[in-house]
């Protein structure tokens, strides 16, 4: 009875310090930019929000920097990880690169669900519906006839379980090409930021600066990880990412400087009180190369970042030592006017188009670039909606003028109305090749009622997502698999680098009906029937 | 006779070949009047070759043969792929001589009841009877218009399923007019596989089997059951070449249902695509009725005695042939202006498919008209001036 009174004592501390606990999560701000050639200016901006704590369906009951809406679909719909970009415009690999963030235009959306959650597709709906409410984005449209569950090309890039592995039954995979992207958008989606826009890197979106771009793309990336290096203390991340191009003839004068201030609208002002590190990286690499600029106000530190073989060159702003509350810029001034030099284009990229005349056959044409020394092996999914039925045995692929057979290939026929067609293929590519990877396909007929309002636009089709581990790093940006923040992607050398390409959007032009004749065409195909049907009767009931 | 007959043959094969082997080929097997979603060879040889992927052909929807033609086409494209084109002219070939076969039977028959009748007819219709020269030529002309029928020769060339199809429904004739009823079954079983319509057909094959029987009404339901087990053991084997039922799904589902739009000769195309959804349902039941049972039993109660019908007393072929022509003609160059030229649009071949269709339902309404124009003056006579007046037999 004597010891009574403390452990009393020491239940009510424990019970506090339950209660009481302060969140162990973490928010970072960063902004990367960096000169394209010619006349782009590639800026990336991500807000990362690291939570250590354990992953189960009470987790987002309570949430700190985590936004609260996006924690309850997670928890409600059971989703392990979750992707979703929306995006206008295209990513121009063979002249910029690879963006930080790769995302096919329109919208693009998938999730890998928890092991022994029953009734996936149903989640799936229900989740894509919520998403769509939560960025106000035409997500609902997305049903079984646009979902698949790729096998091989997309694998969970947060925890998984070692022993059995989330198989591609839990992961649904979704685009919608036609997707037009906007303010409406960017509101919610800045609404989830733990310091909305009103201070740090996310004042500087601002909507009738950010849609005078060539490319923009608002990404969305939640995965369960680890928090140590053995991976005993698992946590959750979340990056917000908005990666845009800029031209800087459609900005406005036709000069080669730069500025903060003229590519947002405005300066950089406070820091977000919230975030952990607000980090400004320049990537001042081709200031080797001829095109020489000069950062006005000067980086504080200057990193030199060798990754795979190819070192690149990152000023560094820290945003809590500069501008002393005030409004400042960043500026880059180029001494003489650019030079457009021939540019060395990545690795692998590719391009996609249409082959055919008429609407009655035609082809889906797409051709891959290795400009590698090496064979690499690549993965190709393709995705086809049902209204593009498509002939399996007519794939070919050819490549430097020799049909080569793919290591592996996955394929789901299309079924109308209910499921696109699925196609995945292990392709390896020679060494300084051009592959092209060719389809036939029908032009299908629809119902009237299923054409869109303008029937003549045609109809999109998404894009098809090529994934390779790439031996180097040139023209690379992505963050390792193993780091959240742009500052893990400094000296990160790895044994390959994990790209994802996605091609062009294609439009099909599908026949048309006529749309003002329903009535007439109902009144004289029953005409015709009637006229079968008097003499008929006529005859057989004549004596 | 047999040289013309010799003739006949040597020619349709030739036309048959030569078309196969030139460059006309795939044009002819991709036009939409011949390869339709049941039977183009493109649909079969994407089965084949998901087939041999070992992916189920009936998951997807470009496929709708039935799994025993699976299994032939499969033979035919690993083995022999150089003689496909043979094997579908020694078909074609083989129904037209099984057609010759049915129609020297009929003939024959009719011959027979005509002698037996004689007594009943009127007088002065005596160029209104059969004689021994027509007792000879009409099975010829049966088997040269199938043997040189555009069409046809069209749907050999372009290896569409029709082809097995027709080879089928000769075989039913034949057994049908020689009384065998095992073998009519199975034809017949093997037809409502592929195609599901040609299911009318089993009244006529009970009606004429049973027409020298003591006991028709036995006869009919012995027919009968005959043919459901041939039909479920037809489903059961193809069920055990697939291991699965979404076959019938994928044959059945899609003739009735009518999911693919694709334009053909007929007219449902176009009508199911305007069509209000709401409506679909309601008009997807009462086209399908009206094309299978409406007209099946006026008809097989008013020709119960002639299940097989001949044509003698046509009255408007001149304008049924000029249709049939001007629409062939028409069908395609509307088309290449809506689809390649985009000048014109759907509602341009749906025109045509109209025209198409308004003269096949004349040519069968004359048919039938005629027919029963020659009974009447059969046993009435022939009659001129006022009689002729008072007595007229009008297509009203």
């Amino acid at each position: 009875m004597r010891y009574l009174p403390i452990s009393v004592i020491v239940l009510v501390f424990n019970f506090c310090v339950t209660l009481c606990e302060i969140p162990k999560d973490e928010y970072h701000e960063e902004l990367f930019i960096k000169p394209l050639p010619h006349t782009y200016i590639y800026s990336y901006f991500q807000f990362t929000t690291l939570w250590d704590t354990p992953f189960h369906g009470r987790t987002f009951d309570h949430c700190h920097l985590f936004p609260h809406p996006l924690g309850e679909l997670i928890a409600r719909y059971d989703v392990k990880e979750l992707h979703v970009s929306l995006t206008k415009g295209l990513w121009r690999h063979e002249t910029w690169g690879y963006p930080v963030q790769e995302a096919p235009p329109g919208a693009e959306v998938w999730a890998w669900f928890k092991q022994g959650t029953s009734n996936i597709d149903n989640k799936w709906k229900e989740l894509t519906g919520a998403l769509s409410g939560l960025l106000c984005a035409s997500l609902n449209f997305i049903d079984s006839y646009n979902s698949m569950s790729p096998q091989l090309s997309l694998r969970p890039f947060g925890i998984d379980n070692v022993k059995t592995p989330t198989n591609s039954s839990h992961l649904r995979y979704s685009t919608l090409p036609r997707e037009i992207v906007c303010t409406e958008n960017l509101t919610p989606w800045k609404k989830m930021l733990p310091c909305d826009s009103r201070r740090g890197l996310s004042a500087l979106l601002n909507s009738d600066h950010i849609y005078n771009t060539v490319y923009h793309s608002l990404g969305l990336h939640f995965r369960p990880i680890c928090m140590n290096k053995d991976c005993s203390v698992t946590g959750l991340e979340l990056k917000q990412t908005v990666s845009l191009v800029y031209d800087l003839i459609i900005t406005g004068r036709a000069e080669t400087h730069w500025s903060i201030q003229r590519l947002f609208g405005s300066g950089i002002g406070s820091v977000c009180p919230l975030a952990v590190t607000s980090l400004i990286y320049i990537d001042v690499t081709s200031n080797q190369t001829g095109n020489i600029f000069q950062l006005n106000p000067k980086p504080l530190d200057t990193v030199i970042s060798t990754r795979g073989g190819h070192s690149s060159t990152i000023a560094v702003y820290d945003m809590n030592q500069m501008g002393d509350g005030k409004l400042y810029n960043i500026e880059a001034t180029y001494s003489k006017n650019r030079v457009y030099g021939i540019n060395a284009p990545p690795v692998l990229f590719t391009s996609r188009y249409i082959t055919g005349y008429g609407q009655e056959f035609g082809g889906i044409m797409t051709k891959i670039h290795n400009r590698h020394w090496q064979p690499i092996k690549i993965l190709f999914l393709e995705n086809i909606p049902w209204f593009v039925p498509v002939y399996l045995h007519t794939l070919k692929i050819v490549s430097n003028g020799r049909e080569i057979k793919p290591l592996l290939k996955k394929y789901i026929p299309g079924k109308e109305r209910v499921r696109p067609y699925y196609l995945e293929l292990m392709i390896e590519l020679p060494a300084r090749s051009l592959t092209s990877v060719s389809l036939q396909f029908e032009y299908a007929f629809l119902k009237w009622q299923e054409y869109p309002p303008d029937a003549n636009h045609g109809f999109y089709m998404g894009a098809a997502v090529i994934t390779a581990m790439l031996p180097v790093a040139r023209n690379y940006t992505s963050l390792p698999q193993d780091g959240s923040l742009i500052l893990s992607s400094i000296n990160a050398t790895r044994e390959s680098y994990y790209i994802r390409v996605t091609t062009e959007v294609l439009i099909i032009s599908l026949p048309t009906p006529d749309f003002s004749m329903p009535y007439n065409v109902i009144c004289l195909a029953c005409t015709v029937v009637a006229l079968a049907f008097g003499p008929l009767h006529n005859i057989t009931t004549k004596r | 006779m047999g040289k013309s007959f010799c003739s006949q043959f040597v020619v349709a094969i030739a036309i048959r070949l030569i078309l196969i082997n030139s460059s006309y080929q795939k044009g002819i097997a991709e036009r939409v009047e011949i390869s339709t979603l049941l039977n183009s060879w493109k649909r079969v040889t994407e089965g084949v070759a998901l087939y041999q992927e070992g992916i189920d052909p009936y998951t997807g929807d470009i496929f709708h043969e039935t799994p025993i033609a699976l299994m032939f086409l499969n033979f035919l494209i690993t083995n022999i792929p150089q003689a496909i084109g043979c094997v579908f002219v020694f078909c074609d070939i083989l129904t037209a001589y099984i057609l010759y076969l049915a129609a020297t039977v009929y003939m024959k028959e009719t011959f027979d009841k005509q002698k037996k009748e004689m007594a009943n007819y009127a007088k002065g219709i005596y160029n209104l009877l059969l004689n021994e020269n027509d007792f000879n030529t009409a099975p010829i002309y049966v088997m040269s218009v199938y043997l040189f029928n555009p069409f046809t020769i069209l749907n050999c060339v372009a290896f569409t399923s029709t082809t097995f199809a027709n080879l089928f429904l000769s075989i039913v004739y034949l057994s049908m007019v020689k009384g065998y009823r095992i073998c009519s079954c199975l034809a017949l079983g093997l037809a409502v596989l592929q195609s599901f319509y040609p299911i009318v057909l089993i009244v006529p094959v009970c009606m004429y089997i049973s027409q020298n029987s003591y006991n028709k009404v036995t006869s009919v339901i012995l027919t009968l059951s005959v043919f459901v087990y041939t039909m479920m053991a037809l489903l059961y084997l193809s069920y055990c070449i697939i291991g699965d039922w979404k076959f019938i799904h994928s044959i059945y589902v899609a003739i009735l249902t009518v999911p693919d739009l694709r334009p053909n000769i007929g007219l449902f195309w176009y009508f199911f695509t305007e069509m209000f959804e709401h409506f679909r349902v309601l008009f997807i039941f009462s086209f399908q009725l009206n094309a299978t049972l409406l007209y099946l039993a006026p008809l097989s109660l008013r020709f119960h005695s002639d299940p097989l019908l001949l044509a003698t007393n046509m009255q408007q072929s001149f304008i049924i042939a000029c249709s049939i022509v001007v629409t062939t003609v028409l069908g395609p160059t509307v088309w290449h202006l809506w689809i390649y030229s985009r000048s014109a649009n759907a509602n341009f071949y749906f025109g045509v498919t109209l025209a198409f269709a308004t003269s096949q339902i004349f040519l069968i309404t004359d048919l039938l008209f005629s027919y029963i124009k020659r009974d009447f003056y059969l046993k009435y006579g022939v009659m001129d001036g006022d009689e002729r007046v008072k007595l007229k037999l009008l297509l009203e």
